[in-house]
């Protein structure tokens, strides 16, 4: 059973007289649980249109050559056999592949050089899938076998062996340095150490970024024009690689988006697949189809395994209070060299209020896959550990661990909240707020027992309940931004934006932000999938920013869109003696601000000294013949209405967003199998305004589920021997189910975001680390055993369990 | 995926004579949920790979049954997993035959997935399956076993066969060895005891085949359960899984028949258990003798496969207490 329900902060719900964002209209279809997705139906039917399903005729499918081994160079390739083999119309090696195409040293398409089990020697084309894989077979290469190094650790050890330069440490960002914690830990009542290791021998890294949907791409050159049909959540950078590879204008490659199987943070353009795709499209003159192999889904580059390895220290005195905290982090950087370790920290500078902190990354290159974008850029890893070292410190002075986290999470908010950062305004801090929300509506205060005190003891079975909350800042990014409204003339309208919705309902979004700014009825907005012939760039979805930058580009183009509507109306007398800044829309209707306002979509007739007027009958006069367009004051009638946005973070100042999000969870863990259940999950986010209600409440179960996997057994496995992965499938590695989804109550915290539109901000992330921990939390409140590590798996439990 | 010639066999001669003639180029299919997957991850050396393969759906008359003939439950090996699940007749007196089939996967391969495909689906060991090949085991034509010095967690607790350590991890299975089932092919028998093969899976020669699975009714007032741990809850192999028949259920014990499965390269009936519950009743106490009687011969290869021995014992006292 899962429920979900909103709750208006009244503290947060704060006045920003500097935003031009906030709409204080009596809102319709924003925060409205009942609205219908974009494409729900299609959906639904299962008639959406994914990459995978394009075909045209003369279609020709390429596949790719892996390499078997960690760190290897070819020292002979022989493709006469494939070549042979009827059906095969290109074989491309490293010896003929042109260089645009293979950019730059560690991103090589094709490569003699072999840094990872997953790169790519040798492309092939055939006129059927099965051939080009049979042609694969064919391609005889040998191989000189080199050293290769798996983990941070290994890498960043004195005398390890070096993959890149004269060093396997990628480069180390300045350290984030606050008081003198040396001398707080010295001064403080107890002093917690946790080494937390992310690399474990059962298991490589953590819950992959490998969507269910591979990576597909189909493009096609004809009429000197090239189209990409992509998967990917960056179909700019699809189009902007395209044509660096082919040497092209840009305008002269289209990125056509088709429905999305969802992302999970980092589906990136630059697989070797695309490029080679489009080259064997541009001189074959065929389209050409190429469909990511599942050892290739998991080892990509981006693929999102973190692996990270933190030493950290937490100083705590007997009221509660914390003195200081250290942590010293190694992330794996993979082949190419990541930023895992800078990332895998930043959160703990908003995460609690101490004065003390110091915190360093260090990444190293590696042979494995490069750490990536696991939802929560990077944070989940480093915040797990965290958040188990706030309960090990709460444990040390035997304070209940929900009143910890009252006491210590960070609760600054608006300019200068984080000291890193002094002139960025971090918006909204729900904090304590939405941490008491969470123990009133989990039960924790009547459930919790005590430090290992199970909550309830069936046989062998122990249950047990821990929380956790999770504080990480969002947004400063500044990328463009762009979203077009067309106005139709029978009163609907389309909102384009050049953001792909990934799965997550930006669509969805971005319409109801287009209905109520337009202040015209939800279902007369369509949100069409993305095609960049369509737009301008916009920043591909990733770091929750989507709502708050391409929202806010929305919002300008739905006023752009709107004040052109109003002139029309102005020039067509529907109001005189007006200005368009004196008119606004609402319920279907224009009205002059200095009278009433409509308040139903069936108003009646307008009071004395109000005027209403149908947005459909304006609409209509953009193509009424009998309409001849005079000129009205200054005004000339220009046309059909496109209202444009365009909004880049920057023009606005630093800004971020505080995402936050508290969990408890409940779990049932036999001890004599080592089995966990997660039986219950309450959770809390502190979502800024719930523009998308049902997909917030989505995004907030599908992380809980992403994080069911992280805490319990969704690892990639290695060989140690070898480097190769062991479980690059889904049939062999092990996301959640639906049988392992326990009951959930999610709950809104709602707040107004200073620079989100109508006071939104982007949540998809935050939910990850305290779901996680929440359960590794409930696991040692049950059964008396802490995790050091990922994955509390039935031999983690039983071993610490003594058995 | 590799390509391959599609036959259908019209009847059990047919495919019988086709499998004989096309010899280890042919491979059986069924629900085609593991053979399919062999296909497509090229995880066997391509000369292993089957050029054909012979489908048993089209075997008139139907392999697809479940009947009741005097006192033996005659399950047709093409009887899809789902249906055992749910049938009143296996429910009444073979009730862990049912509890095993549901759990089995997801309900998608239980409807495509028959009981013959299960008893005779190939290993699971991440190493024999990854894609083309890349370890060349024992156990996929090539030499040794990489698993024992490297990632063995799901490997054998009881010793390998053929230098193989991977287990067999199906829940059907044990269930048969503990109902004493009989497995019928097309040239004759086998009792479960001597079907299964800790390296070839099973003990079938060339061109034969399972046809029927017969199982006897169990004696009036035994206890019969089936139990299984994994890491999740549905879609999972078992990480350890346990059969029961004890006779009687309530008061003094005089049989019992307790097989451990997805711990030893076959399933493992343990004597040892079955001495230390003859003579007493089920308790908790008991229980937990038998359990720790089951795995008294265990030898994980190391600390990483540990836990299956702690876990089996906990599967046995589970079941004897369920
Ligand atoms: C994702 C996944 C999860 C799974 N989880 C579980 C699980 O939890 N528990 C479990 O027990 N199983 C599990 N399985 C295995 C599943 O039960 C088997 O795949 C299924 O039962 C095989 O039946 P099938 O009819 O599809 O066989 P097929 O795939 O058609 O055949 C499997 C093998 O058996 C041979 N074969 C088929 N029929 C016969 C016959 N009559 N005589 C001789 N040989 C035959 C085939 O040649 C082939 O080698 C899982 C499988 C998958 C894909
Ligand atoms: S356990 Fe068997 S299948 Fe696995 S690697 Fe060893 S020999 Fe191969």
């Amino acid at each position: 059973m899962y429920e979900s329900f909103n709750i208006i902060d009244p503290v947060t719900k704060e006045n920003y007289p500097q935003s031009i964002y906030h709409n204080v209209k009596n809102l319709q279809w924003v925060a409205n649980p009942k609205i219908l997705r974009q494409g729900a139906g299609a959906r639904v039917m299962g008639n959406e249109i994914y990459s995978n399903d394009i075909l045209m005729t003369n279609l020709v499918y390429l596949k790719l050559k892996r390499a078997p081994y960690s760190h290897a160079t070819v020292t002979s390739i022989d493709v006469t056999k494939a070549k042979a083999l009827p059906g095969v119309i290109g074989v491309l090696t490293y010896n003929d592949v042109p260089n645009l195409i293979n950019a730059a040293p560690y991103f090589y398409c094709i490569s003699k050089d072999v840094w990872n089990s997953t790169e790519c020697v040798a492309a092939v084309v055939a006129t059927e899938e099965d051939i080009a894989e049979q042609a694969l077979a064919l391609i005889d290469v040998k191989y000189t076998v080199l050293p290769f190094v798996l983990h941070q650790d290994d890498a960043l050890k004195a005398g390890a062996y070096i993959l890149h330069g004269s060093t396997n440490e990628v480069g180390t960002a300045a350290p984030i340095n606050r008081g003198d914690v040396n001398a707080a830990f010295a001064k403080s009542d107890n002093v917690i150490n946790l080494d937390w290791r992310n690399v474990t021998k059962p298991f490589f890294g953590v819950h992959p970024v490998a969507s269910v949907e591979q990576e597909s791409f189909t493009c096609n050159w004809e009429n000197e024009r090239m189209s990409v049909w992509s998967s990917t959540q960056s179909p700019w950078g699809s189009l902007r690689s395209v044509a660096a590879a082919l040497n092209l204008p840009y305008s002269k490659v289209a990125a056509l988006n088709c429905r999305m199987g969802t992302g999970f943070g980092n589906k990136g353009s630059d697989g070797a697949g695309v490029k080679i795709a489009a080259y064997f499209s541009y001189t074959l003159h065929r389209p050409v189809k190429w469909y990511q192999d599942m050892d290739g889904h998991f080892g990509m580059n981006s693929s999102a395994w973190t692996c990270q390895n933190h030493v950290m220290k937490m100083g705590v005195n007997k009221d509660g209070t914390i003195t200081a905290m250290s942590d010293v982090c190694q992330g794996n950087g993979g082949y190419r060299g990541n930023a895992a370790a800078q990332s895998g920290i930043a959160p703990f500078a908003v995460r609690i209020k101490t004065a003390n902190m110091y915190l360093e990354g260090h990444d190293a290159y590696t042979c494995s896959q490069g750490a990536g974008i696991p939802r929560c850029v990077q944070h989940v890893q480093g915040s797990v550990a965290f958040s188990v070292l706030m309960d090990m410190a709460a444990e040390s002075i035997a304070m209940d661990p929900a009143d910890f986290l009252v006491k210590n999470t960070y609760d600054k908010a608006g300019v200068g909240a984080q000291p890193e950062f002094p002139t960025y305004d971090v918006g909204c801090n729900s904090a304590p707020g939405y941490i008491n929300d969470l123990i009133a509506l989990s039960g924790w205060k009547s459930k919790w027992k005590g430090w290992k005190t199970p909550t309830a003891v069936n046989g062998p079975k122990k249950s047990g309940i821990g929380i956790s909350v999770h504080n990480c800042s969002h947004g400063s990014l500044s990328n463009p931004e762009s979203a077009t409204i067309m106005l139709e003339p029978d009163g609907s309208c389309r909102c384009v934006t050049g953001s792909q919705d990934m799965g997550q309902g930006w669509r969805t979004a971005a319409a109801i932000m287009t209905a109520e700014e337009m202040g015209i009825d939800y279902s007369l907005v369509t949100s069409p999938n993305f095609a960049t012939e369509n737009t301008q760039e916009s920043r591909s979805p990733g770091g929750s920013t989507v709502t708050r930058g391409t929202g806010t580009a929305v919002i300008l183009a739905c006023r752009d869109a709107k004040e052109q509507l109003f002139k029309l109306a102005i020039i067509a007398k529907k109001f005189t003696g007006v200005t368009p800044d004196q008119l606004e829309t609402a319920y279907g209707y224009i009205y002059q601000k200095s009278g009433a306002a409509p308040t139903s979509w069936t108003p009646g007739t307008a009071p004395a000294g109000s005027v209403w007027v149908k947005i459909a009958d304006v609409c209509a006069l953009m193509t009424a013949t009998a309409f001849t367009a005079p000129a009205v004051g200054t005004y000339t009638y220009g046309g059909p209405i496109i209202g444009r946005g365009s909004y880049a973070t920057g023009r606005n100042g630093n800004m971020m967003q505080l995402q936050q999000s508290g969990t408890t969870a409940e779990v049932e863990v036999d001890t004599n199998t080592g089995e966990v259940e997660v039986k219950n999950i309450v959770e809390i986010c502190a979502c800024g305004r719930n523009i998308f209600y049902q997909g917030n409440f989505n995004q907030i179960v599908g992380g809980i589920a992403f994080m069911i996997g992280h805490a319990l057994y969704s690892g990639l496995a290695k060989d140690e021997a070898t480097g190769l992965d062991l479980n690059p499938n889904y049939t062999l590695f092990k996301c959640p189910t639906s049988a392992d989804m326990p009951t959930m109550s999610v709950g809104f915290n709602e707040t107004l975001e200073p620079y989100g539109p109508f006071g939104g901000k982007g949540t998809g992330e935050p939910v990850m680390p305290s779901a996680s921990s929440s359960i590794f939390n409930a696991i040692y409140n049950a059964c008396g055993v802490r995790s050091k590590q990922a994955h509390m798996t039935p031999d983690v439990i039983l071993a610490g369990l003594g058995k | 995926m590799k390509t391959f010639t599609h036959i259908n066999a019209t009847s059990i001669a047919d495919a019988g004579a086709k499998l004989t003639q096309y010899g280890s180029s042919a491979k059986l299919i069924a629900g085609g949920t593991d053979l399919i997957r062999l296909l497509k991850t090229r995880c066997l050396p391509d000369a292993s790979l089957p050029q054909y393969i012979i489908n048993l759906k089209t075997i008139t008359p139907t392999l697809d049954y479940i009947k009741v003939d005097g006192t033996t439950l005659k399950i047709g090996a093409l009887t899809r997993l789902h249906d055992i699940a749910f049938s009143t007749t296996v429910l009444g007196s073979w009730s862990s035959l049912s509890q095993a089939a549901r759990v089995v996967s997801s309900w998608p391969i239980r409807q495509m997935g028959t009981i013959g495909g299960n008893i005779c689906c190939q290993k699971q060991c991440w190493y024999y399956r990854s894609t083309w090949n890349k370890f060349q085991c024992v156990l996929n034509g090539g030499t040794g076993c990489p698993a024992v010095a490297g990632n063995h967690r799901y490997e054998s607790v009881f010793g390998p066969t053929n230098g193989c350590y991977s287990v067999n991890p199906n829940d059907i299975s044990p269930v048969l060895l503990a109902l004493s089932a009989t497995i019928v092919t097309n040239k004759g028998s086998y009792t479960a005891d001597k079907f299964f093969d800790g390296f070839k899976i099973t003990n079938l020669g060339a061109g034969e085949f399972v046809t029927e699975i017969d199982i006897p009714t169990p004696a009036a007032g035994s206890k019969q359960a089936f139990v299984k741990a994994s890491e999740r809850r549905a879609v999972d192999f078992a990480s350890a899984n346990c059969a029961i028949l004890v006779t009687p259920g309530t008061g003094t014990i005089t049989a019992a028949r307790i097989v451990l499965g997805a711990v030893a390269t076959v399933p493992y009936l343990s004597a040892e258990a079955a001495t230390a519950l003859i003579g007493k009743s089920i308790s908790a106490d008991t229980a937990a003798a038998a359990g720790a009687a089951a795995v008294s011969k265990a030898s994980p290869i190391s600390a990483l496969n540990k836990y299956k021995v702690a876990m089996a014992s906990g599967l046995v006292q589970r079941a004897l207490l369920s």
